[in-house]
């Protein structure tokens, strides 16, 4: 089972997008429906033009695209393709994918990207397959290419190349000074007052780093104001505290990179702004990779202070080498896809490569060997209680100083309720109780009736979120 | 300070200093965590908020001092099983593709639950808050404790889903379902539904004694004087209200039903025939009502008003006075509203027949009166008024609807049958694709599980996509029919 209605509900950018593509799911509107057998579905659906609309799916991660020009993403034509495919009352032909089809799949950088590259290609690694034709980097590497056919454009080429690199070490260390200065004035006149004008006290510091191009720290501090007002107001000045010093220790970290651990080394660049491309990820010989079956055990979108939508989605390996990993997509807010192709529950066997870091998180999806499958059970939990994720977390920690959003996975844990806050606690240690998400204040509420509960949660500091959990009486799923 | 500094040292001494500012009260950092950081470092402040940031990271957060009881749950009602959670909450819950809670579907799933003594699964109930609010009281003790939640723990009382109620238990029971006993008391014992009532009155907030006292709208009698005369003093204006109106319904010196007094005034008595004289009667309406507004003002001034006492003010038999307000639309209709309200089905089909005119508008008024009747008597006239509008080609889904939510059941299984054959179902068959969902939503609430296979039959004639929920909705009840030994 690749697809189902609840998947494509989560996908409707509104409901008129479903009640739309509920009126194209007669076969009559569509005169072309076929797949490949391999995950891919495409169709022309008729509209109002003399011309049918383009669809096409791809079934392993619910990619998709379409030639209408409608502002809703997936439009109605593609949650039809999706929900006729779902269904499996209307025959889809089985065919070789047109040439706009196998355009589509050659340009696009979804997980199934990689084994489509790896059958059009002639063999050769799986990572250098897996580079997305269609993409800026790829454009520029084929530029490159061009380049490399002489010799002396390719040395200034590079030349180039490294004076930006400098430039930008150069800017972004002046930057960091301002920011050492900007967080002594804020000392100076005390986090109690920082706390009371975060916004403004941010905002000039904000653009400064932007201008330093130390723009995932920008990014970092652009969202302190509003991360700090979430919180309830006695845990701000402590969140404060906890935040500044975080900014001072990457500061420190990227002044003294080439003291540290090149895994940590590359860790700091990246929390300041330095990026790796998918392409050069994917070709890193050198960078941690991990094969299995994974399960989707949370998923997470939200709006960023730069108009991206942040859309997180946390993996899970059980049994022997049991890790977690995170792919992270970033999306404009005006596109309006508020979710991503992957749902809690799914399942399906890649192969990942992590960023580095001390403590490997973040990843993508280097090659999907089997479409994603939709599962009710729960994915096999390590035998561990909350007071054992607890003490794993402050293993990241230790390593990963300025370590983010944290997976906790538990066994046995209880709900517990004060007043309107809830609490996710182990009976085994009275002294743990980590507050739960004030959003799930109602969603949750069920779980403090059902006695132990095992689950996955993300912590993020300060509280966590619970994303399923199983009791005696079911399983929850985070609505 | 020498030494290391623990994590709570670093909370107690350096956390306030880095709130009031460093400028205000300047700290020797080096001193203070002793060796930590080189005296004359430019950065030991700066140093010190990292040191304290990172070991406040690694504290545990503080428990709370304690936490609330856990409430137990009831355990009279199943929940649905695993494997119908999500098609329930797709088509009930909050999320895209739901229906409205006041559909006729949400109606009808609701009492299926009912029948088979089940409730959606408690973890399922954030995501149908609308279907849970709107039918609480058929879902299950769980269900109106969770809907109970936010209420102060004195406004909150335990329900209990007792499968058979009795005089002793009554009042355990969910609001609704003891309105329904009341009702159902009364017609067998008007006292002791009286007594019972007397007995629980002053334990029961404002909406659940209002919904107690029309309870006893049937069999009033001087018997019950006392009790309504003691509701003059009551809190709630709207039980003080009716109180009235029943004690001005009421027989002997103290009684006076103005309601009755004022339409007496207007009905106007004459005569016919040439050889037999027989009795005529005329409604005079206000000058004030003019077009169509006559409906209202008739629905509204015969609504404290029982046909037996109008006959008596008149000095006749009911069938006589019917037969007498014939000729007269109004009053013929204001006979036909009160026969339905009275529930004697020989009666209402008299009083029915006897209109000049079949009137659409009055199926809803109708059927509306007939809500407190005992379920057979319920069933029939309702049965009647939908049989009448399919012959005459009138039946509107509308009406179907508002027959649905008076049966709180499904149609016998002949009607259902002659619904499906009729004329009117393939022009329903043809409405407008947008339509079809609200054309077809109250049939499928009102077909029993018999007649189920028949209308899927029928409906397989429209496109599935037009009518997705009703479709879901019978597989969601089939479902539950295997499970659930109750239906």
């Amino acid at each position: 089972m690749v697809m189902n209605l609840a998947k494509i509900e989560a996908l409707a950018p509104d409901q008129a997008a479903l009640v739309a593509a509920r009126k194209l799911l007669k076969p009559a509107a569509w005169p072309t429906l076929a797949c490949d057998g391999a995950g891919l579905i495409w169709g022309e659906a008729q509209g109002s033009g003399a011309t049918p609309y383009r669809v096409v799916v791809a079934e392993a991660d619910a990619g998709y695209k379409c030639t209408c020009p409608s502002r809703k993403f997936p439009c109605k034509h593609s949650l039809a393709l999706m929900w006729m495919r779902a269904e499996g009352k209307v025959a889809f032909a089985p065919g070789s994918p047109p040439q706009w089809v196998n355009d589509w799949r050659s340009r696009r950088r979804g997980p199934s990207q990689g084994a489509a590259a790896k059958d059009a290609a002639p063999k050769g690694s799986v990572a250098k397959g897996s580079i997305a034709k269609g993409s800026i980097a790829a454009a520029i590497s084929g530029g490159e290419e061009a380049v490399a056919s002489n010799p002396k454009a390719e040395a200034r080429a590079a030349a180039q190349r490294e004076r930006n690199r400098q430039d930008r070490e150069a800017a972004i260390l002046a930057g960091l000074d301002e920011l050492d200065l900007w967080l002594s004035d804020q000392l100076d006149r005390g986090i109690a007052a920082f706390v009371a004008n975060a916004a403004g006290a941010c905002r000039a510091m904000v653009q400064r780093l932007v201008d330093a191009k130390a723009s995932a720290l920008a990014t970092r501090l652009d969202s302190l104001p509003s991360r700090l007002f979430s919180l309830g107001e006695a845990a701000r000045p402590k969140a404060a505290v906890v935040e500044l010093g975080l900014f001072h220790l990457l500061a420190e970290a990227y002044r003294r990179q080439d003291a540290l651990d090149p895994a940590l080394r590359e860790d700091v660049r990246q929390m300041i702004g330095w990026t790796q491309t998918r392409e050069a990820l994917l070709a890193d010989p050198n960078a941690m990779r991990a094969a299995g079956r994974w399960h989707v055990i949370a998923t997470r979108n939200e709006v960023q202070p730069d108009k991206l939508r942040r859309m997180e989605t946390w993996l899970w390996r059980e049994g022997e080498g049991a890790r977690c990993a995170l792919l992270l997509d970033f999306v404009p807010v005006s596109v309006s896809a508020s979710s991503m192709g992957f749902m809690v529950g799914e399942t399906f066997e890649a192969e990942l490569v992590f960023h580095a870091s001390p403590v490997p998180l973040r990843a993508l999806i280097a090659t999907q060997t089997s479409p994603s499958g939709t599962g009710e059970a729960m994915p096999m939990l390590p035998e561990a209680g909350l007071a054992a994720a607890w003490q794993a977390y402050e293993q990241a920690l230790g390593a990963r100083p300025w370590l983010g959003d944290w997976p906790f996975l538990f066994k046995g844990a209880r709900v517990r309720r004060n007043g309107e806050a809830l609490f996710l606690t182990d009976p085994a240690e009275a002294n743990l109780a980590l507050p739960i998400s004030p959003d799930q204040a109602v969603s949750a509420l069920p779980l403090a009736q059902a006695g132990p509960v095992d689950g996955v949660g993300i912590w993020d500091g300060w509280r966590i979120r619970i994303t399923q959990a199983k009791a005696e009486l079911g399983r929850w799923v985070d609505a | 300070m020498g030494g290391r500094m623990s994590a709570h040292e670093l909370k107690t001494l350096v956390v306030p200093a880095l709130l009031a500012g460093t400028a205000r009260q300047p700290i020797d950092f080096a001193r203070l965590l002793g060796g930590a950081i080189s005296s004359g470092d430019p950065k030991s402040s700066l140093k010190a908020l990292v040191l304290t940031g990172q070991a406040l990271r690694f504290e545990r957060p503080a428990p709370p001092s304690e936490y609330a009881a856990v409430l137990a749950r009831n355990a009279t009602r199943a929940n649905v099983p695993e494997a119908l959670r999500p098609m329930l909450v797709r088509l009930f819950g909050e999320g895209k593709s739901g229906v409205s809670p006041e559909d006729n579907l949400a109606l009808g799933m609701a009492l299926a639950l009912e029948r088979g003594r089940l409730q959606p699964h408690p973890f399922d109930f954030p995501r149908m808050d609308g279907f849970l609010r709107a039918h609480a009281e058929r879902l299950g003790p769980d269900v109106c404790a969770w809907m109970d939640r936010g209420k102060a723990s004195e406004e909150k009382r335990g329900y209990f889903d007792i499968e058979v109620l009795d005089d002793g238990n009554w009042h355990e029971a969910m609001p609704a379902r003891r309105q329904r006993y009341i009702e159902d008391r009364r017609r067998q014992d008007a006292d002791a539904a009286r007594a019972l009532v007397e007995a629980v009155w002053s334990n029961e907030g404002a909406d659940l004694r209002l919904r107690l006292l029309q309870a006893l709208r049937s069999g009033l009698s001087s018997a019950d004087r006392a009790f309504l005369e003691g509701l003059a003093k009551d809190r709630a204006p709207r039980v003080r209200e009716l109180a009235e109106r029943y004690l001005s319904r009421l027989p002997g010196p103290a009684g006076q039903n103005t309601a009755l007094k004022s339409v007496m005034e207007r009905i106007v008595r004459g005569q016919t025939g040439l050889l037999r004289k027989l009795p005529t009667l005329k409604l005079e309406l206000p000058a004030t009502v003019k077009g169509d507004d006559w409906r209202d003002w008739v629905a509204r001034s015969f609504e404290d008003v029982e046909l037996e006492e109008l006959a008596n003010a008149q000095g006749l038999q009911s069938a006589e006075m019917i037969a007498a307000a014939a000729p007269d639309r109004c009053l013929s209709t204001a006979m036909t509203i009160m026969a339905f309200r009275q529930g004697n089905p020989v009666v209402a089909r008299q009083a029915y027949e006897a209109m000049p005119e079949a009137l659409l508008w009055l199926e809803w008024q109708l059927l509306q009166s007939i809500e407190s009747l005992e379920p057979k008597a319920r069933q029939e006239l309702a049965e009647f008024v939908v049989r009448k509008a399919l012959a005459a080609g009138t039946l509107t889904p509308v009406a179907l609807a508002q027959v649905h939510r008076t049966l709180n059941g499904p149609l016998s299984d002949g009607l259902m049958e002659e619904i499906l054959r009729a004329p009117v179902w393939s022009k329903w068959s043809a409405a407008p694709e947008g339509h079809h969902l609200a054309v077809f939503a109250p049939v499928a609430a009102l077909c029993s599980s018999a007649k189920r296979p028949a209308l899927r039959r029928a409906l397989a004639e429209i496109d599935p996509a037009h009518i997705r929920p009703v479709l879901q909705f019978h597989d969601i009840l089939d479902s539950l029919e295997k499970v659930s030994p109750h239906e």
